[in-house]
């Protein structure tokens, strides 16, 4: 935090912070801390009574089949989603670093995902799939396969996978273009000079000297993953069938505003909150190296 | 009238103690060159009478004004820096004219005196430009434009030069004199170089490790260094510096040789010869066994040891020499006035 | 990488062949969508739809703007637009304005618990909206600010990255400058308006655009907290215009809407390429 120079004085930079201060401790860290309140006094909805539980949501939580199982399909989604963007997204990236001109066309057209919000892209597919009106599950039809996302567990983790992955290869195609646009050419030129081919270049070159960059996007897809793609699963699944696609996040949202049980959705809240907080506190220890206290 | 006066300045960071108590009487118009090697503190002697840092002990007066505790711009300071400094967003013109901006001067001022003042440093159509489409000297004036636009009490230029190349730093080196001659302004120019410091300085401060060696005209320090640091710094290339026994009529030297030297000393001392004080002599009682000679035109360095020991000295000789002139072995005397004597405990100068 | 043998004849197609690939797959989503507005219901519940454009385009995009959903109790599209607009510029602002200067006050000045501060902001960095989605509308609500503007934004600017952003970029400006500044007699207002904001301009453009996509796309908060149809946000609206497992979506109308809804980010991100990507590279790492 130091810089060597600075200006005189308190009452300024007191008054100029309190605005984000105010705006922070209200609408955030009020919220946490009523998530942490809730999830150990458990109140009825209708804020007739609190009693304190402590622990018990929680222990609730962790032997409860219905959470386990949302515990194992966000893993697995998350998995999928950073694993399927991160790659194609790479693939692009180290086909558009190829070209001399018209690397900036490629740019343009495949940017523009970016601004898709995630529930628009969940209608978007679900449009292509849908069970009776969907040109793809038509399709589908025509070569003897029965689509229905709607009842089969596959396939709806498939189709959310599917959006998702679809929303968000831009993000990660712009951050490994840059990555890959970093590398200085002379490197490139020497390993090419000692013999190296391309594949070769890749995975021993290239690939090592993306890795900042490629651990950095891990951890954020895996966040989008975790939080952002609430909106490809409300719009396609609701969480189904059954609880096939419900992710820790949809389940939050579903126990409280759907099932009212506010004790067990805020506890829901602080796990979730205590994972980002550790993966947040690994993505600074490896990757923002330039932060100085 | 003395214009800016330093008592006893003394800074430290926490228990570090950087400078060790300054003691300066500069008058008006001088120009002081604050000189010594990197870490010296004579960047942090500047700040301090700058403002941009604070003092730990002592006065600093400026026209008899304590300003201790003032601002950098109560101070009627305006300083140089090493970077330039400059706005990036800000055209020529209105990087000059910031600081009248701030003090109020009328429109119509500004406009004169920062007019006035590119012509006076030759920026006459740059004035719109912004500081990324100039190159290093013009930048470097566009600096100096807005410390004299300002007409302060003093101007201070902290290593102004040190980002140019060798031949625009000579070229500047000049402007900077002949500028501060014709303004008339009391400065203070801070800077690692030992020729810049000779050149510029009506008088010259020599630091090392938070204390002053000298204070003095570059002449003085030159030919009656006070310490041994001062003489090894000032003058290039150094001085040699040999250990050495006195009696009343003789310096033995460490190898053995003798030098007739009249002097008051008795016991251990350091003995000075600079290099283009050793002359030629085939008589002479100084042995230099030559290791390397460095022709650089019109003279050449002779490099070598002090015959029967492992102390290296240099020699500048006038001329080009052959090697079947120096090797392996080469003589020289010295004038009497020419040998500086000090002391071996306190680095200090002996006076013959 | 470019420029060298192997990159040529063959090579060179099959990279052309690869993006072209990548960008179709991109697309297809998104024209078929726009097909779909432009057809009548009866072409698209009957599939398979067509896959060029029909001739309904103003009359779906006319009804999505005027009518909403023509079933539910929807707002317009054109009323939406509106109210994600005002929400998205807010929140861009907002943000931006907050975290600007508590980045200064924190960089250029000392003052008792500024660490404290920096904690406080760092904690905020990766925590989502989603995370502490029904405690915020709790809060909301006691402050009487569902179903308003300000109930919209504020809960989506508490979070401090954009400080943290800004805060970077200070450190990578030059003390000498802001010690020029200081000779030159600026106080530490007049430095923040006539020197900091300038060098920070781009920086302040890219991060607005980044804010207004992000606060334009945002779902589940306006889901939760506008009750009243008329508060509703674009994103959050299409998706109500699509019915349960009963209701007939009326397909067209909900694409005109969504197109609608996807368009404005879309010209921002695209006509603003550089400085869009500039924001999201350079602040993010």
């Amino acid at each position: 935090m130091e810089k060597k120079v600075y200006f005189k004085g308190w009452l300024l930079p007191v008054l100029l912070i309190t605005p984000q201060l105010l705006i922070t401790i209200i609408f955030f860290f009020y919220p946490a801390g009523i998530a942490i309140w809730w999830s150990l006094f458990n109140p009825d909805p209708f804020g007739l009574s609190t009693k304190y539980v402590g622990l018990a949501n929680f222990e609730f939580l962790f032997s409860d089949s219905y959470y386990i199982e949302s515990f194992y399909t966000t893993a697995i989604f998350s998995l999928l989603v950073t694993l399927s963007s991160m790659g194609i997204a790479l693939y692009l990236a180290v086909l558009a670093d190829r070209l001399i001109k018209g690397a900036g066309i490629y740019k343009t057209l495949l940017i523009w995902p970016y601004a898709v919000a995630p529930a628009i892209a969940g209608i978007l597919w679900m449009f292509l799939f849908d069970t009776q009106t969907g040109l793809i599950s038509w399709y589908l039809g025509l070569l003897g396969y029965d689509w229905n996302h709607l009842l089969n567990d596959t396939e709806a983790m498939g189709l959310v996978v599917v959006a998702s992955t679809w929303s968000r290869v831009s993000y990660n195609f712009l951050f490994f273009l840059a990555g890959l646009q970093a590398i200085p050419r002379a490197i490139i030129e020497a390993a090419a000079i000692d013999g190296a081919r391309f594949w070769r270049r890749f995975w021993t070159i290239v690939f090592p000297l993306l890795s900042p960059i490629t651990f950095f996007l891990v951890v954020m897809n895996i966040v989008y993953a975790f939080f952002e793609t609430f909106g490809v699963i409300h719009t396609i699944t609701s969480g189904g069938p059954g609880q096939s696609t419900t992710i820790l996040v949809y389940k939050v949202y579903k126990d409280g505003f759907v099932g009212l049980d506010l004790g067990s959705s805020a506890a829901q809240s602080v796990i979730l909150l205590i994972i980002v907080g550790l993966l947040t506190i690994l993505q600074f220890k490896f990757v923002e190296k330039k932060v100085h206290y | 009238m003395a214009s800016l006066i330093l008592k006893n300045v003394k800074k430290s960071y926490g228990k570090v103690k950087v400078i060790h108590g300054i003691d300066l009487e500069v008058e008006e118009g001088e120009l002081i060159v604050i000189v010594g090697p990197s870490g010296c503190g004579k960047s942090t002697l500047l700040r301090m009478i700058a403002g941009l840092e604070n003092i730990t002990y002592g006065d600093i007066l400026i026209d008899n004004l304590k300003v201790n505790d003032k601002e950098p711009m109560e101070r009627n300071i305006a300083m140089v820096f090493q970077n330039y400094a400059l706005y990036p967003h800000m055209s020529v013109f209105k990087n000059m004219a910031y600081g009248l901006k701030i003090a109020g001067l009328p429109k119509a001022e500004i406009v004169e005196r920062v007019r006035k003042t590119a012509t006076m440093l030759e920026l006459d159509g740059l004035l719109e430009r912004k500081p990324r489409e100039l190159s290093g000297g013009q930048r470097q004036r566009v600096a100096m434009g807005r410390a004299i636009v300002r007409k302060p009490a003093v101007f201070l230029f902290d290593e102004p030069l040190s980002n140019l190349d060798a031949k625009l730093r000579i070229q500047m080196r000049l402007e900077i004199k002949s500028l501060q001659q014709r303004l008339g302004t009391t400065s203070l120019f801070v800077t690692h170089d030992q020729i810049e410091a000779m050149t510029l300085a009506d008088r010259m401060v020599v630091m090392n490790e938070g204390v002053t060696e000298q204070i003095g005209s570059p002449l003085d320090v030159y030919q009656k260094p006070e310490t041994v640091f001062a003489a090894q710094f000032i003058g290039s290339p150094a001085m040699n510096i040999i250990k050495a026994v006195a009696d009343k009529q003789r310096l033995k030297l460490e190898n053995g040789s003798a030098l007739k030297c009249m002097t008051q000393s008795n016991g251990d001392v350091l003995v000075g010869m600079r290099p283009e004080d050793l002359i030629p002599d085939k008589k002479g009682e100084i042995v230099m066994d030559v290791k390397l000679l460095e022709p650089i035109g019109a003279s050449t360095l002779v490099h070598g040891t002090l015959k029967n020991s492992d102390t290296k000295i240099v020699s500048v000789v006038q001329g080009l020499l052959t090697p079947k002139e120096t090797h392996p072995e080469m003589s020289f005397s010295i004038s009497r006035e020419a040998i500086h004597l000090f002391s071996q405990d306190t680095s200090k100068r002996i006076l013959n | 990488m470019s420029g060298m043998v192997e990159n040529r004849g063959l090579n060179y197609w099959l990279t052309h062949v690869g993006l072209s690939f990548g960008v179709l797959v991109l697309f297809f989503p998104l024209w078929l969508a726009f097909v779909a507005s432009t057809v009548t219901n009866a072409e698209v519940i009957h599939p398979p739809m067509p896959l060029w454009p029909g001739d309904q385009f103003f009359v779906n995009y006319g009804r999505a703007l005027i009518e909403g959903d023509t079933g539910q109790t929807s707002a317009s599209v054109a009323r939406m637009l509106l109210n994600t607009f005002i929400v998205a510029i807010g929140i861009a602002l907002g943000k931006i304005v907050i975290s600007f200067t508590s980045a200064f006050a924190i960089v250029y000045f000392r003052f008792p618990a500024r660490n404290y501060f920096f904690w406080l902001i760092f904690l905020t960095l990766m925590l989502p909206v989603e995370v502490r989605i029904l405690p915020t509308y709790e809060v909301v609500a006691g402050f009487g600010m569902l179903n308003t503007y300000s109930g919209l934004i504020f809960p989506l600017i508490a979070s401090a990255t954009a400080t943290f952003l800004f805060r970077q970029f200070f450190m990578t400006v030059p003390d000498e400058i802001v010690e020029a500044a200081r000779i030159d007699g600026a106080r530490p207002m007049r430095f923040f308006i006539d020197i900091l904001v300038p060098i920070s301009r781009t920086n302040i453009a890219a991060l607005f655009l980044i804010m207004f996509v992000y606060g334009w796309n945002q779902f589940l908060w306006p889901l939760l907290m506008t009750t009243d149809p008329s508060m509703n946000t674009i994103i959050m609206g299409v998706e109500q215009m699509i019915g349960g497992q009963d209701d007939v979506t009326p397909w067209p109308v909900v694409m005109a809407a969504s197109m609608m809804a996807m368009l404005p980010p879309i010209l921002v991100v695209v006509s603003m390429q550089k400085l869009f990507i500039r924001g999201l590279t350079d602040s993010d790492k």
